[in-house]
């Protein structure tokens, strides 16, 4: 039955019940069943609706139903019209319970169906020793603020920055003292990023005591293999790089880092673009 | 040696008596201003001058290089190839790509040094003169380039292809090998070319040269030279390079090859050379293709080492010895 099938329902159930109700007040024992009759649309409202409507609608039915026993039964006793207060008040008990009884079924199932497994590990196992890889990746802070940001939360988190100096070889330069120059330019380049994804961290949260920097020159060698023998030497759980976005063409010639990584590390990666 | 014996020297193995003073250089630098008939006094070994080596390309007549003399050794009478110092950086564009490059001499030295005895390599010695330049001095190779002969080998494809490219084929992959063992020692090629590969006239033996070449590489060392490789086996295979253009000038079926070439089918880096070669020669071992595919713009993933390429071309060679 849809949404609007009931409403309708419960609207004609009401009116139903006020007419035989209103028609048979000359009739005690009938007048006093369709009383109860009242009942009806209150379960139901507050069985498909909930304890909000189910107290609404028993608001109605005491609206509907209380004027007119007062105007009617003028002369009755207190003891008649306390009885009939009563009645009202087991009304909206029974609308509250009923009600009550939706609400905790519908977010029962709720939780089931978005509950997370059961890990096998907790999440804290999975991201508590991280390793931040900076090199001349053009999202290297990104990859940074990423892990502010999906970390920083965490207790137990340890991140170990490390930087990779890429020395230039000196069969590209005519003198030693151009070489020299490039290689301190390369070193400076990562030094600067080191020192802003020091920033990023301790900006974001983490403390001073929960990540360190490392720095490791390498000389024609490949990036993603010195990050693999990082990885190798101190078990790191998880590899944050920045990776960057290349054409084949350029795949093919110059590599990449980020796929290198995730096709060989043995570990999670995580590449930020 | 006294300046007498330098000239009786030259008569002896030029047939040809200098006139006037002879120029005796001990400093390479000014290499401009070294010229024929100049003598080199390099490490106590004279030289004799006979000119500039030229840059040939694909039958055309090149630019002179005047940092690489022609000379003949005038203590054995040997003609070898100096490579003065000229350090010289440019930018080498590949589809799209700029690659840095430098010339450089202790990179070439140290080549040399590491293939002294290696066949596959070009051999020399190098030297370094009063000014401290590294001077490479080269046994020079009689014989042709390996594109010279491919492109004089007169037979229609499909004949070449059955009768010539299995033994060609494993000479091509012996210099694959050469380069492979290039790369495990931490080097590169760095002007891989079908010209660069030459062939003794004497033993058939095919030989690098020109390895002076350095480019700056990111994270794969190997990737240019491995273009190189790439270029030498669809050269190999097809014996010769392929445009859609060509292709189409054959006539009616050319064309019709030529309207069912993609993206896919061209090189990733010269967009109008045909690397699906199957296409052309129906008769290509779809696995030998595969491999050409690798090097094409529907490629995925690429081989990244001189290894990876020479075992799939290995599986080839059967198939076509077969």
């Amino acid at each position: 039955m849809s949404r609007k099938q009931k409403i309708l329902l419960i609207v004609l159930l009401t009116f139903g019940v006020s007419f035989l109700h209103f028609t048979t007040r000359h009739q005690p024992v009938l007048h006093l069943i369709h009383r109860e009759l009242y009942l009806i649309p209150v379960i139901l409202c507050s069985y498909w609706f909930g304890k909000k409507w189910g107290l609404t609608m028993c608001a109605i039915v005491a609206m509907l139903f209380l004027p007119w026993t007062f105007m009617d039964t003028m002369g009755a006793g207190l003891r008649y019209h306390a009885l009939n207060v009563i009645e009202l008040l087991v009304f909206f008990l029974i609308a509250y319970f009923v009600g009550f009884y939706h609400d905790a079924r519908v977010s029962h199932f709720a939780s089931l169906v978005t509950a997370p497994e059961v890990p096998t590990r907790t999440v804290m196992d999975h991201g508590r020793n991280l390793l931040l890889c900076i090199y001349n990746s053009p999202n290297v802070l990104k990859a940074a603020k990423y892990v502010v940001d999906t970390f920083a939360g965490q207790k137990g988190t340890a991140v170990t920055v490390l930087g990779i100096v890429r020395e230039p070889s000196f069969d590209l330069f005519s003198t030693k003292e151009e070489w020299e120059n490039a290689k301190k330019k390369s070193q400076s380049e990562i030094s600067g990023l080191t020192e802003q994804t020091q920033n990023i961290l301790l900006e974001g949260g983490f403390p001073k005591g929960s990540f360190q920097i490392k720095t490791s020159h390498i000389f024609e060698k490949s990036v993603a293999l010195k990050i693999m023998e990082e990885q190798k030497q101190f078990h790191y759980d998880t590899i944050v790089i920045g990776g960057t976005k290349m054409s084949k063409a350029q795949e093919f010639l110059f590599g990449n880092v980020a796929v290198k990584l995730v096709r060989e590390a043995g570990c999670p990666i995580i590449t930020v673009n | 040696m006294t300046e007498a014996e330098l000239r009786e020297k030259i008569k002896e193995y030029t047939h040809f008596a200098p006139r006037g003073q002879l120029s005796i250089i001990t400093d390479t630098t000014e290499f401009m201003n070294i010229r024929p008939n100049d003598v080199l006094e390099l490490n106590g070994t004279y030289y004799l001058v006979r000119g500039d080596e030229k840059e040939e390309r694909f039958d055309l007549e090149g630019e002179p290089k005047f940092w690489v003399k022609r000379a003949v050794d005038l203590a054995t009478g040997d003609p070898k190839i100096i490579k003065l110092v000229f350090h010289e950086s440019f930018t080498m564009h590949l589809g799209g790509e700029e690659i840095l490059c430098y010339r450089s001499p202790q990179k070439e030295a140290r080549v040399l040094e590491m293939v002294k005895g290696d066949p596959a390599f070009m051999q020399g010695t190098t030297v370094i003169d009063t000014a401290g330049n590294h001077i490479r001095i080269i046994d020079k190779i009689r014989g042709n380039s390996y594109y010279e002969f491919l492109q004089r080998l007169n037979v229609d494809h499909e004949t070449y292809f059955h009768q010539y490219l299995p033994n060609i084929l494993k000479q091509v992959m012996s210099c694959m090998e050469a380069i492979n063992k290039l790369h495990q020692i931490g080097e590169v090629h760095g002007d891989i070319r079908n010209d660069h590969i030459f062939i003794h006239r004497n033993n058939g033996k095919h030989i690098w040269i020109d390895f002076d070449f350095k480019y700056n590489w990111s994270e794969n060392h190997f990737g240019v030279d491995l273009f190189g490789l790439g270029n030498i086996l669809l050269f190999t295979a097809g014996k010769g390079l392929y445009s859609p253009r060509e292709v189409a000038a054959w006539g009616p079926e050319g064309e019709r090859i030529a309207s069912d070439l993609r993206l896919e089918d061209m090189s990733l880096f010269i967009r109008h050379r045909i690397m699906n070669l199957k296409k052309i020669f129906p008769y290509i071992p779809q696995r030998l293709n595969n491999i050409l595919l690798f090097f094409s713009c529907g490629a995925e993933v690429f081989y990244e080492t001189a290894e990876e390429l020479l075992e799939d071309i290995k599986e080839c060679e059967e198939e076509l010895v077969r």
